[in-house]
């Protein structure tokens, strides 16, 4: 077996993954601990520090692109999606059986989300433009009939 | 709890492990293995090396000062600037040496442009000081916190194992790369845990204990001032110092200590590994000397506050109200004390295992190993170290406690060796080495295991650690300057002078850094200077009350923070603005590389170090090697 050196691209995507775990092993951690705070004692300055810190999070990791000339990888997306759609359907669950909270935390957190999916609209339109933004989820095109040529 | 901790714990482990796996699924060279193939990003360096300065000083122990000593010991902050300087001096130009002497390992360089095995020597030895007894105090102090936050559910001796063993498998699969990752993630952590619950502690946990109780030090410390210029004391354990042991030269003498951790062959491995740019700069002004510097002075007493600096476990009364507050809140504290402590425990071992793997094993005793041989010797001298730390701090935790604090001071002894190698080739091998010896006989008879060795053996010593209040780094680099200026009178010239002189010859041609006119040099040096006597030296005591009862009026100002406090935070925003010049506008620290030619002193006879492997180590090898079957047959 003979030894292999890393690529630069190699050592380039592995830089830009492991600097982007690293941040959001910080901010997710300082995030889930306030907004525990918050929700459980419904503090309502933790529960917006808790999404400030993921909004601060998604900012660090655009920058990260920025910085390393990439957009976010599927994967990243994946997951992005995987777990905000986890925590909607929390939230939703969380509205739905325990009702006593729906006034004092529905507010902040729903607000929470609207400004998280404002972040990453905003990101998306300014990067890629509004039709780019719009075919990133257009599924439907993705799987029909490829073009003629 | 126990469970809270658990997951708490498994984040960064689960982190640390797939990092791990990432990279060896990507590297299979050998050396890559040990120096990451000398190309580690900027980003790594800024993060990784802020997190391992404020590591080896260690916030841990500092909180706890600043809680049994109040300001003055929040003054040891200031030291950190002082680390941002040191690598403004040395870090690009040990890093271009390095480059243009073909040299992969800080011991390397300098036995290479000394022509000097024993230099080669005296770095590793330091690096084995930082490796060993300093991880094993980290490790020690990380168990006994884990132990203690969970109640003695968790033993101290099974957190000693579990964490060494689980450190050496992810180094061992990673190798380097994987480690500084690992360290710049942890750095990142820790760095916006202090935020986080520094601001949890001043809004969260009701009235603000530092405006309202103040620190609570042990009787007769001074809890708002500096206890004077010097205190003619027998040193700690023999004379107690009054009012405090943390006097401005303890203060000045403690920062000369603190640059021992930023020129070590541990930290400078970081440097040399590191591709070129403006990540030295940037790192060491706005994360070392601003933002960490910055962070831990202004928060440190609000933290220290909440604790009680006069009992042992000084964390408890914290932790309590944290997670009376919420358990999170009390597992993020633990996370942020262990994140420094296991970042330190991590850096200093890996970095002094792969320091003694290329210097020791690949040079001199199995020279020629393939790229599995190198990586396989690799291991076995991480294994070897990790079971001689995991011993140390599972068994004889006292043993590492006692070694650490020789390392800064014995790495500092190295400080004439790097003026010699980045701006006076004037100094010689024999002035360096001379220097360094009686600086490092200075400390050792000035810290605890030279005391205690030779109140064993002989009589007991009239001074104790830390005579006058004066480190014992700062001892021993006292002592370190005289001799080596007075040797270095008298060889200045001679051939081996104009070897060296061709590497500065180099640096004066390609490499050169804009001091500016005569004015502007001496401006810029006097006013480091004049920054060190006021924030750190003598003139620190000024700020005792200078804010609090100016000098210049019979009236007292009533600030609502002590007036120490305010010089610090004053002095501190000056420090970072004299990095900054220093390595940014000087270009100290910026790196230019579009004139650097790669090796272009490592084919000077003098310049490298002859053969590689002595005759009686190769012989010695062989003889080992051998297996006894085919000596017999050979008879």
């Amino acid at each position: 077996m003979t030894d292999r050196d890393m690529t630069d691209h190699e050592i380039k995507s592995l830089d830009r993954h492991a600097l982007v775990m690293a941040l959001w092993l910080g901010f997710a951690f300082v995030a889930v601990t306030l907004l525990k705070l918050g929700i459980e004692h419904g503090n309502l300055w933790a529960l917006s520090l808790g999404f400030a810190s993921v909004l601060i999070g998604f900012i660090a990791h655009v920058l990260v692109n920025i910085v390393f000339k990439t957009l976010f990888t599927p994967k990243e997306v994946a997951l992005g999606l995987s777990v905000f759609a986890i925590c909607l359907l929390w939230f939703g669950l969380a509205v739905f059986f325990y009702p006593q909270y729906r006034m004092t935390l529905f507010l902040p957190i729903a607000l929470g989300f609207v400004v998280l999916t404002s972040a990453v609209i905003f990101t998306m339109i300014t990067w890629l433009g509004v039709r780019g933004a719009f075919e990133s989820f257009d599924i439907i095109r993705r799987f029909g009939p490829e073009k003629k040529r | 709890m126990q469970g809270l901790l658990t997951i708490i714990l498994v984040l960064p482990a689960a982190y640390a492990l797939y990092m791990a796996a990432q990279v060896s699924r990507r590297v299979t060279n050998g050396s890559d293995h040990l120096d990451a193939g000398a190309s580690l990003t900027n980003w790594t360096y800024i993060f990784a090396a802020a997190g391992v300065l404020i590591a080896g000083l260690g916030p841990f122990d500092h909180l706890r000062l600043v809680a049994s000593y109040g300001y003055q010991a929040n003054m040891l902050f200031l030291s950190i600037v002082c680390m941002g300087l040191a690598g403004a001096l040395f870090q690009k130009r040990l890093w271009l040496a390095s480059r243009i002497l073909d040299a992969k390992s800080p011991g390397e360089v300098f036995a290479r442009y000394y022509d000097s095995p024993s230099i080669r020597i005296y770095m590793l030895g330091v690096a084995f000081l930082f490796a060993v007894p300093l991880a094993s105090y980290f490790l020690s102090e990380a168990a006994g916190l884990l132990a203690s936050a969970s109640a003695g559910a968790i033993s101290r001796l099974s957190v000693v194992f579990y964490i060494g063993i689980f450190t050496f498998i992810f180094a061992a699969l990673g190798g380097w790369r994987a480690v500084v990752y690992i360290t710049a993630a942890l750095s990142v952590l820790m760095g916006l845990l202090v935020i986080f619950l520094g601001g949890l502690i001043t809004t969260a946990l009701g009235d603000v204990a530092l405006f309202h109780d103040g620190l609570k030090v042990a009787q007769g410390v001074l809890v708002d001032a500096i206890p004077g210029v010097i205190q003619f004391t027998g040193g700690l354990g023999r004379t107690p110092a009054e009012g405090g042991v943390w006097t401005a030269l303890a203060i000045l003498s403690f920062a000369v200590s603190a640059v021992g951790i930023a020129i070590s062959p541990n930290f400078s491995f970081l440097g040399l590994t590191t591709k070129p740019g403006r990540g030295f700069a940037f790192s060491q002004v706005w994360i070392v000397a601003g933002l960490g510097a910055g962070l831990l002075m202004s928060l440190a007493p609000f933290f220290a506050a909440e604790m009680d600096g006069t009992k042992q476990d000084a964390f408890h009364a914290l932790f309590k109200k944290l997670t009376d507050l919420d358990g999170m809140a009390g597992a993020a504290l633990i996370l942020m004390l262990l994140a420094g402590l296991l970042l330190g425990f991590a850096y200093f071992a890996i970095s002094g295992a792969n320091i003694f793997a290329m210097e020791v094993v690949n040079r001199y005793l199995l020279p020629n190993l393939s790229h599995s041989g190198q990586h396989l010797s690799a291991r076995i001298v991480l294994a070897v170290t990790f079971a001689l730390i995991i011993f140390i701090s599972g068994f004889v935790p006292m043993l590492g406690a006692s070694f650490a604090p020789l390392a800064a001071g014995i790495s500092v002894q190295l400080f004439m060796a790097y003026l010699g190698l980045c701006w006076m080739p004037w100094l010689s091998r024999s002035a360096v080495l001379v220097g360094m010896c009686f600086g490092a006989s200075v400390v050792f008879f000035t810290e605890a295991p030279g005391l205690i060795l030779f109140d064993k053996l002989f009589v007991p010593l009239p001074w104790g650690r830390w005579p006058l209040t004066v480190h014992s780094a700062a001892w021993g680099l006292l002592v370190n300057i005289f001799f080596c200026l007075l040797v270095a009178i008298f060889n200045r010239k001679g051939v081996e002078r104009t070897h060296r002189d061709r590497l500065h010859d180099i640096f004066a041609r390609d490499h050169k850094t804009d001091f500016g006119g005569r004015a502007a040099r001496g401006a810029k040096w006097s006013l480091t200077l004049l920054w060190a006597f006021l924030a750190i030296g003598p003139g620190a005591v000024l700020g005792n009350t200078f804010f609090s009862k100016p000098i210049f009026s019979d009236m007292d100002v009533k600030l609502g923070i002590h007036s120490l406090w305010v010089w610090e935070i004053f002095f501190w925003v000056i420090g970072v603005f004299l990095v900054w010049w220093l390595a940014y506008r000087t270009q100290l620290s910026i790196v230019h590389t579009e004139r650097l030619r790669v090796g272009e002193l490592a084919e000077d006879p003098r310049l490298v170090t002859r053969q590689h492997q002595p005759q009686w180590l190769k012989q010695l090898v062989d003889r080992l090697s051998t297996r006894p079957a085919q000596t017999s047959r050979v008879r």
